[in-house]
């Protein structure tokens, strides 16, 4: 039972990935864009953050980074969901600080697959 | 690493080699009984418990070791492996090495690494080489598995993985448990931990990772999964894959891991005996679920102060018996409520040091069907009356003599199978392990139903060794006492099993130093049986209470032949050896107590009494003034507390309160007959 916090411009997005995680037991919490993330995580505690690359305004990467700084995430696992799959997006993630990534579409079961590299 | 672990090391060696108990008793039922899911899954048990101990404690060559014997156990709880001689056989040698690794560590003494070399190597081979056993029956009996969805067969291989995470792994969110555990997902997993990298002081930095890891799975995915687990964070380690199918292992639909979360138990449970064992087992762990392990010096210690309690009681009677007698009279009832407690109190504190004989009997299994295959001879083993309980200590003591007469039969007694097949005799000899109480003893026999005790081949042997003249002949009888002679063995040849020049006289005089004996039953052609009497334990005896001059002394019952009136026209006296006494045509020595205590106004010798000692076959008689009586009496030892007295076995404390010393008939004897 871990908290999770979802980060995608794309309200069906979120909502998928909200109940899968959450019938898997997770409690789960939305923000639409960068910006209400980084207030989120900063009232709310988490211990996965997973992020959507492309957003209006803060893109994922650069969510990554301003979490990192943040005292209580330099540790906690962040994922990106990315469309491609190509190096050079997951270069620049790591680089942030990403822990890893999930290439979109990616089904439910991959999804909960993926948990366990970064949930205890 | 700074926590001690030092302190858990004594219970770890105690409960893994109780562990490899059980592990080779499952193994040794397994070659007549059937090899069900729960006989399999207990043998494995064992070892799986020892290995993640060992990991935990950091012993890592039984660690190591282990590991390689629970692959082959996994497989064949699984079905994957048949139950077959040979592999009985590399198995219980395994259960021999790890024992022999946990005394070493126990000892700090070196081990043999060729040896565990050998062994995996064995285990390589067996693996390689059982295939496919989907015909087999015992494949039947085993529980249908489920097949995921990979049905198709796959090859199994053996990845070995050297992962090294950079210092700064832990900054991306990443962590290497988590990877490690989806890893071990992907089959059978062994991982080591390198420390080389992790600084002992306060330069350890916790935020980064200083640990890496050799770690070898063995799985049926392709190497691609493998990488996949640490496609996050191949720039962020160093990462080491190697395939090894040169332990090629072979075609078969596999099933997933069936038990990934025991092995994050690994580290709790299995340091204590866990309440799954009690279910899950067949009779194997029925004796482990509810015991203590206690120290001996406490039980000794008990011991010791009910028999202070018994004394105690004796004197307060004593007290008692000076009082007026309407006093007298409440206080003796009390007392007699005091007495049935302390009795009851005394059975208690013995029962606790008694132990079944199973204790000893148990190793036999095993010696049995190695000297019995060794030999070429095929012997059954019947053991009963195991439950038969017997203090600690005699058991212990037991065990070298039992071995010895064991192995005796089994080299000397039982034939080869055609020489039974042409006596008219079964081709399987019988071999029996008995215990029984008889009185406040125990009588333990070892049997066989071999060719018996040879009148003719011992007399001939007694002859050219010189024990009897050329022309003297003997009984049957007298050839079964003739045995029990230094030196003799009627072996053509001496070999490693039991002519060693260590003979059934050194049966003999360990069983005399628990106060016990042993005798010998045989019929030419039909068998052999050794008898064994002991008393129950040996802190407590039975004594008979004798009189010199004004001193008391005691004299073990167990060494007690017969009691006989001094008659003077019995007594001889021969030039060179001193008087004798004829007891029944044989002429004894004579020894009198007040001689060798040095007592004064003994009584004479036709208003003595005399006793009539025997140990190891050899008797004399003692001259006493009296007999007071028969006691049980706690011996205490004089050694431990003033220093070794010759001719003493140690001392007793009586009722009211006078020490009666106790007298070594042993040494006795052997001065008597010098």
């Amino acid at each position: 039972m871990a908290s999770i916090l979802i980060v995608d411009d794309s309200t069906t997005m979120r909502q998928m990935v909200n109940f899968t995680l959450a019938n898997a037991g997770h409690q789960v919490v939305e923000a639409a864009d960068g910006n209400e993330a980084v207030e989120t995580a900063k009232s709310l505690h988490f211990d996965l953050v997973i992020s959507d690359v492309n957003m209006p305004g803060m893109n994922g990467i650069e969510l990554v980074r301003v979490l990192r700084a943040l005292p209580d995430y330099k540790f906690i696992p962040m994922l990106m969901l990315t469309t491609e799959s190509g190096q050079e997006i997951k270069q620049r993630g790591r680089e942030a600080g990403a822990t890893g990534w999930i290439v979109k579409p990616f089904s439910p079961e991959v999804l909960l697959a993926t948990l366990k590299k970064v949930l205890d | 690493m700074s926590i001690d672990l030092t302190r858990f090391h004594e219970s770890f060696f105690t409960e893994s080699l109780e562990g490899m108990d059980a592990s080779e008793a499952g193994l040794l039922a397994l070659e007549s009984a059937k090899p069900t899911p729960e006989r399999l899954n207990a043998i494995f048990r064992g070892i799986h418990s020892l290995k993640g101990a060992a990991a935990s404690l950091g012993f890592n060559a039984i660690a190591d070791f282990t590991h390689h014997v629970e692959n082959v156990l996994d497989l064949l709880r699984h079905g994957r492996l048949l139950v077959e001689r040979n592999t009985l056989d590399v198995l219980l040698h395994c259960v021999d090495y790890a024992r022999q690794l946990l005394l070493a560590e126990r000892e700090g003494k070196p081990t043999d690494t060729k040896r565990a070399e050998q062994l995996i190597e064995s285990l390589h081979q067996i693996i390689s080489t059982t295939g496919n056993n989907e015909k087999d029956d015992h494949q039947k009996s085993l529980p249908v598995t489920p097949v995921n969805t990979t049905t198709a067969a796959s090859t199994l291989s053996l990845y070995r993985i050297g992962f090294e995470p950079s210092p700064g792994f832990f900054e991306n969110g990443n962590d290497p448990l988590r990877l490690m555990r989806v890893l071990s997902e992907l089959g059978r997993m062994y991982a080591k931990v390198d420390l080389s990298r992790l600084p002992m002081n306060e330069e350890i930095n916790p935020e980064y990772c200083y640990l890496a890891w050799q770690i070898e799975l063995t799985s049926v995915k392709k190497r691609d999964e493998i990488e996949e687990v640490f496609s996050w964070v191949a720039d962020d380690c160093i990462l080491t894959i190697e395939t090894d199918r040169s332990s090629a292992l072979p075609q078969v639909a596999i099933t997933p891991p069936i038990e990934p979360h025991e092995e994050k138990r690994l580290h709790t449970d299995d340091r204590r005996v866990s309440p799954r064992r009690a279910k899950d087992s067949d009779q194997i762990d029925d004796t482990r679920t509810d015991r203590l392990h206690v120290s001996r010096d406490k039980v000794d210690g008990l011991i010791n102060l009910v028999g202070e309690l018994v004394i105690t009681k004796t004197m307060l009677k004593q007290a008692i018996s000076q009082l007026d007698p309407a006093s007298a009279k409440r206080l003796e009832t009390s007392l007699l409520q005091l007495e049935r407690n302390t009795r009851d109190l005394q059975d208690g504190v013995m029962a606790i040091r008694m132990l079944p004989v199973s204790h000893a009997f148990g190793r036999f299994a095993r010696l049995v069907r190695d000297v019995s295959h060794r030999l070429g001879k095929q012997v059954q083993l019947h053991i009963t009356g195991e439950q038969s309980e017997l203090d600690k200590s005699v058991i212990e003591k037991l065990v070298d003599p039992l071995t010895h007469l064991v192995r005796n039969a089994l080299d000397h007694g039982v034939e080869l199978p055609e020489v039974r097949r042409n006596a008219g005799k079964a081709e399987t000899a019988t071999l029996k392990l008995h215990a029984q109480h008889k009185g406040g003893n125990i009588e333990i026999t070892v049997s066989d139903d071999g060719r018996g005790i040879d009148r003719a081949l011992v007399e001939a042997k007694a002859r050219s060794i010189g024990l009897i003249g050329d022309e003297t002949t003997i009984t049957q009888e007298q050839a079964c006492e003739l045995i029990f002679e230094p030196g003799f063995s009627t072996a053509a040849a001496v070999n490693d099993l039991s002519g060693r020049g260590v003979g059934l006289d050194v049966v003999r005089k360990n069983i005399s130093a628990l106060n016990g004996r042993v005798k010998i039953d045989s019929t030419p052609g039909r068998g052999t049986s050794f008898v064994i009497h002991l008393p129950l334990t040996l802190a407590i005896i039975d004594g008979m209470m004798v009189t010199v001059g004004v001193d008391t002394y005691i004299v073990p019952m167990t060494f007690i032949v017969e009691c006989m009136q001094t008659d003077s026209r019995k007594l001889k006296n021969l030039a060179g050896r001193g008087m004798l006494v004829d007891f029944r045509g044989e002429y004894l020595p004579l020894l009198k107590l007040a001689e060798l205590t040095d007592t004064e106004n003994s009584a004479p010798f036709e208003n003595g009494l005399l006793l009539v000692l025997e140990t190891e076959g050899n008797r004399i008689a003692l001259l006493v003034d009296t007999l007071v009586g028969q006691e049980q009496v706690v011996i205490k030892s004089i050694e431990s507390n003033y220093r070794k007295v010759p001719y003493l076995a140690g001392a007793t404390i009586l009722g009211e309160g006078r020490v009666v010393l106790i007298l070594d008939v042993a040494a006795l004897i052997s001065a008597a007959r010098a």
